[in-house]
């Protein structure tokens, strides 16, 4: 049971990943791969600074400032230098890879000790407090972390939701979706990318402070490989709610990377052979994005059967 | 808000669909869970068949022999894969996020113990593992103290549940070795990786062995493999003169590049990590991590049997092993030269014939003194099975070895006929010493010889009913198995004899009439040393000499303390027998030289390294005496009824050179003692 619970708040705090990559890929149509940088950006800030001994959710608030940075950087490459998007991307990642081993000023920093928001929230429980739903145990310390970043995860769900409804939020999804048409209402799109970038940077370095706190330490190449994570999150996420509509992709993208962990879960607990997790994973992705399709073609047929006796 | 609902509905489903395997997949578990806190904490029966899991980072060559090694090591301990344990393997393959999902899983409750291999490994289970106490054993780890578990550098400061070993590469040797082979040698190049811990620990260790060896090390970082071309190129185009790899895993994974174009530069590469002389280095001074791996199954196989984790200590050990490739010495710009002793030493090496694994029994035309040989002896009724047991591979454990042999044959018995002789060497390790009686004793060992005080005390506490005949010890009593000559411990006998102090202070008079001040360096933690340095307190009270002692605690210390026993007006420095002062030998005579010290010895090997006069015990002849013991044992006498034997016999050895740049004279007479000069 506490693999399960494990999984979940895995899924959650990377969900925050997904939201990232969902604001740059999906409402701004920017393939940014900053990612891996800003997220090991996000752990290597907040590591270092709690265990400079600051306050776990100001080193976490300024991890997620770093990663905005970091995003800004992107965007003015992109749209005041008019670098290729990807490319801008890539340019800073790989700065970033310098920057996290500067700001660590070694490649890896354990937090064993420090005071983090996971063991604030493991406070709330006696340490051998255990909970048991017919006799699947799981230690309430668990339940508590999971119950923290859940809360935590929603309220920036809720967050973002209310921003996109704002007209800042608008002009900024109508940049990505058409930006001749945004332009010509007198909306600065480079800006508007810009910070969107930004946004969805701050986001992920919040993922890596998170990820951080709740793994026990930093590592350098901690990033490697999340922005494929993030992609595969969003996608699964959109299949799986099949629409486009701001909330539900929003919601689309947390159920996907929970999901994705907890089939990544199962494959451990099958106790598949090692060699074989990352072909596993994948063939998961594959049925993820393709089980939605599926069904659809499974309803139109059923619904195409049924019509005739309804009219 | 239907709509909404039902388009949410797909993935809430799959995700509840997901969860229930899950918990179902876990409902074997929970039952064990809850009867868990009913045993107490007791030890766990052995009856039952344990689930073990080996976690390892990725796929790397040795990690997989490291994995290998624990698999190995876990069967000698008695607990073999399939029988008595569960073997569960998991395999993060380089990923941080399923990292964690292992170890969620495996600290879950259904694992009676947890190893892991590698840093990240250990960081993610021991983070996980903070409340549900899985006992936890970690390995392949550089340094436990700097990955932040709670891992203290005393070796009992470890949390209770969890306890590994430490391997550090041989850094500092290895460039030492590069020196020996080139004394030449100025620049020194390194690629690394600055994301990989281990890379940055020891560049960190090159540059403090380059500062005390006084090279240059260039250095150039990658970040990947695919950077390692380049960064070769630009140390090349800075001149230097070798090419070192510390555990850089990046720049060993592009090995091929480094050394082609180390070829076209015509330089030699070495490295930290055994194996690459296959491919082209010139020598890889490493850990064995088959060996490291098998220290780590013995840890696993005493906390399987009970042992309370919290009074195992943190052990850091790095068996050595060494591969040499003479063919890469062709065609080099520098005059670089493999001496005999390096070919004698390595593990293995590659010449024009292909590769020799544990090398050439080194020719040695035995100074033996013929003994009372009775060849006519009838053959025993069968054939003993004996296992040679070494501590430290020395010259004089050499001696000893080839003393032993020569004893039993003059005893008349034959290898071959009458026994059968195995040899082990620990090279330093303790935790393989444990290994190398476990399996002596696992594979029936009818009788055990032992080479040293640390091999005779780890056979003792392990074998109960095997005789154990040992040679090369400096005191018995001290190391407890003995109290006097004929009162010992009843399966244990022996020859021993320490250094001779007392035979020593008439040799400095003669060399140095007006000395007054004697500086010593001793041990603290070696039982041995501290009984030497008591007996040279005695004789050097008795002849009338001030002593200045110092201790010393690790070899990193040895020049320090050195320095500052000069700064103290002493005339020479006596160096009591210890298994420290021999390893950092070279480096005390190098600061005694600075201050224009002589360095008085008792070991046979530090006369070629610098010491003046050494007056060692005659190991082979002390060999020879517990050669002749065992062949008593052999045929049927008890150990208990064989008295202790003292030898006596020294060997003066000087060393002309030292003499000189000491500014001393050897008298006549001396030198016609000697029965080694060196010049």
């Amino acid at each position: 049971m506490s693999l399960l619970v494990g999984s979940f708040t895995m899924g959650l705090i990377l969900s925050l990943l997904a939201l990232g990559v969902l604001v740059s890929f999906r409402i701004l149509a920017f393939r940014d791969l900053t990612v891996d940088g800003s997220i090991a950006l996000g752990g290597a800030v907040a590591a270092t600074l709690l265990v400079a001994g600051w306050n776990p959710w100001l080193a976490t608030a300024a991890a997620c400032l770093a990663g905005a940075l970091a995003g800004t950087v992107t965007g003015v490459l992109a749209t005041r230098f008019q670098i290729n998007g990807l490319l801008a991307g890539i340019l800073v990642m790989t700065a970033l890879y310098s920057v996290n081993l500067r700001v660590m000023g070694k490649s890896n920093l354990p937090l064993m000790k420090e005071q983090t928001i996971i063991t604030m929230a493991q406070r709330f429980a006696a340490s051998d407090a255990r909970w048991s739903f017919s006799r699947w145990e799981v230690p309430v310390q668990d339940v508590a972390i999971v119950a923290m970043i859940s809360l935590l995860i929603g309220l920036v769900a809720v967050t973002m939701y209310a921003f996109f409804r704002t007209n800042l939020g608008l002009a900024m999804r109508a940049s990505g979706d058409n930006e001749q048409m945004i332009r010509a209402l007198g909306v600065e799109v480079g800006w508007m990318t810009t910070f969107g970038l930004a946004l969805s940077n701050g986001l992920v370095a919040l993922a890596g402070a998170l990820l951080v706190q709740y793994q026990g330490f930093a590592d350098v190449q901690m990033g490697i490989g999340m922005v494929v994570w993030g992609f595969a999150s969003v996608i699964i996420g959109e299949s799986l709610v099949g629409s486009r509509q701001i909330g539900l992709l929003l919601v689309g993208a947390v159920m996907g990377s929970i999901l994705f962990r907890l089939l990544v879960a199962i494959a451990l607990r099958w106790g598949l052979n090692p060699n074989d997790l990352k072909l596993v994973t994948a063939l998961f992705v594959f049925a993820a994005l393709v089980l939605p399709g599926a069904i659809a073609i499974v309803r139109k047929h059923f619904a195409q059967r049924s019509s005739p006796l309804a009219s | 808000m239907w709509d909404t609902l039902k388009r949410l509905s797909l993935g809430l489903a799959l995700i509840v669909f997901a969860s229930a395997i899950l918990l179902l997949s876990d409902a074997p578990r929970r039952t064990s869970l809850t009867r868990e806190p009913d045993h107490g904490a007791g030890p766990v029966p052995l009856a039952k068949v344990m689930k073990v899991a080996l976690m390892q980072m990725a796929s790397q060559p040795i990690i997989e022999e490291g994995a290998d090694g624990v698999i190995a090591g876990l069967k000698e301990a008695g607990f073999a894969v399939g029988t008595a344990i569960q073997l569960k393997r998991f395999n993060a393959e380089g990923d941080l996020a399923t990292v964690n999902a292992m170890a969620q899983e495996l600290t879950g409750g259904g694992f009676d113990l947890v190893i892991t291999l590698t840093t990240s490994a250990l960081q993610a289970v021991a983070n996980a593992n903070q409340q549900r106490r899985v006992p936890h054993v970690f390995g392949l780890v550089t340094d436990p103290t700097q990955s932040g578990v709670g891992v203290g550098s005393e070796p009992l400061d470890h949390p209770a549940h969890m306890v590994g070993v430490g391997t550090l590469q041989p850094v500092a040797e290895s460039l030492r070795m590069a020196r020996q082979m080139n004394p030449k040698l100025t620049r020194v190049g390194v690629a690394w990786n600055p994301a990989e811990v281990n890379s940055e620990i020891c560049t960190k260790l090159a540059r403090e062995a380059c500062r005390e060896l006084k090279l240059d090390l260039l250095e150039a970082t990658v970040e990947n493999t695919a950077a390692v071309h380049e960064a070769v190129a630009s140390l090349i185009a800075r001149d230097v003169d070798l090419l070192w790899i510390g555990g850089d895993v990046s720049v060993l994974a592009a090995f091929e590049v480094v050394a082609k174009a180390a070829q076209n530069a015509r330089i030699p590469v070495c490295t930290c990590i055994p194996g690459n002389a296959k491919k082209g280095s010139l020598f890889d001074v490493g850990a064995n991590y088959f060996e490291v791996g098998r220290g780590i199954g013995h840890l696993a196989g005493r906390v399987l049997s009970g042992d309370e984790i919290a009074k195992l200590p943190v052990e850091r050990s790095t068996p050595p092993k060494l591969m040499v490739n003479t063919l890469a010495l062709k065609g080099l710009r520098d005059a670089w030269a493999v001496s005999a002793q390096v070919l004698a030493q390595a593990d293995s090496v590659i010449d024009e014939q292909g590769q020799h694994d544990k090398a050439l029994p080194a020719t040695k035309a035995s100074i033996a003194p013929v003994r009372t040989t009775n060849t006519d002896s009838a053959p025993l009724s069968k054939v003993w099975q004996l296992r040679l047991l070494a501590y430290i591979n020395s010259p004089d454990v050499e001696e000893a070895e080839q003393g032993l042999r020569d004893g039993l044959k003059n005893a008349g018995v034959m290898e071959g006929r009458d026994f059968e002789l195995k040899v082990a060497n620990a090279q330093g390790d303790m935790t393989s010493l444990h290994g190398m009686v476990e399996s002596a004793l696992a594979d029936h060992a009818d009788l055990l010889l032992t080479i040293s005080t640390q091999a005779l005390q780890s056979a003792v506490q392990r074998a109960r009913n095997t005789p154990i005949v040992f040679t090369m010890v400096a005191n018995p009593f001290a190391a407890g198995v003995a109290t006097t000559e004929t009162e010992h411990l009843a399966s244990v006998t022996g020859a021993y004899g320490s250094n001779d102090v007392d035979a020593m202070m008439p040799i400095i008079k003669q060399v140095l009439p007006n000395a007054r001040r004697v500086g010593a360096l001793y041990a603290p933690t070696e039982v041995n040393s501290v009984y030497s340095h008591e007996l040279l307190v005695k004789a050097a009270k008795g002849a009338s000499y001030e002593l200045v002692s110092l201790g010393i605690n690790s070899p990193s210390e040895a020049p320090d303390v050195t320095q500052s026993l000069c700064g103290q007006q002493i005339d020479l420095i006596c160096l009591p027998n210890s298994n420290l002062a021999g390893s950092s030998f070279p480096t005390i005579v190098q600061s005694a030289r600075k201050a224009k010290v002589p360095v008085f010895g008792f070991l046979g090997s530090m006369v070629s390294q610098g010491a003046v006069v050494v007056l060692t015990r005659d190991y082979h002849d002390m060999g020879a005496d517990s050669g002749q013991i065992a062949a008593r044992v052999m045929r049927g006498e008890k150990p208990a009824a064989i008295p202790l034997h003292q030898s006596r016999k020294n060997r003066l050895l000087i060393n002309m050179a030292a003499t000189k740049a000491a500014g001393l004279t050897i008298p006549g007479e001396l030198l016609k003692r000697a029965d080694r000069v060196v010049e």
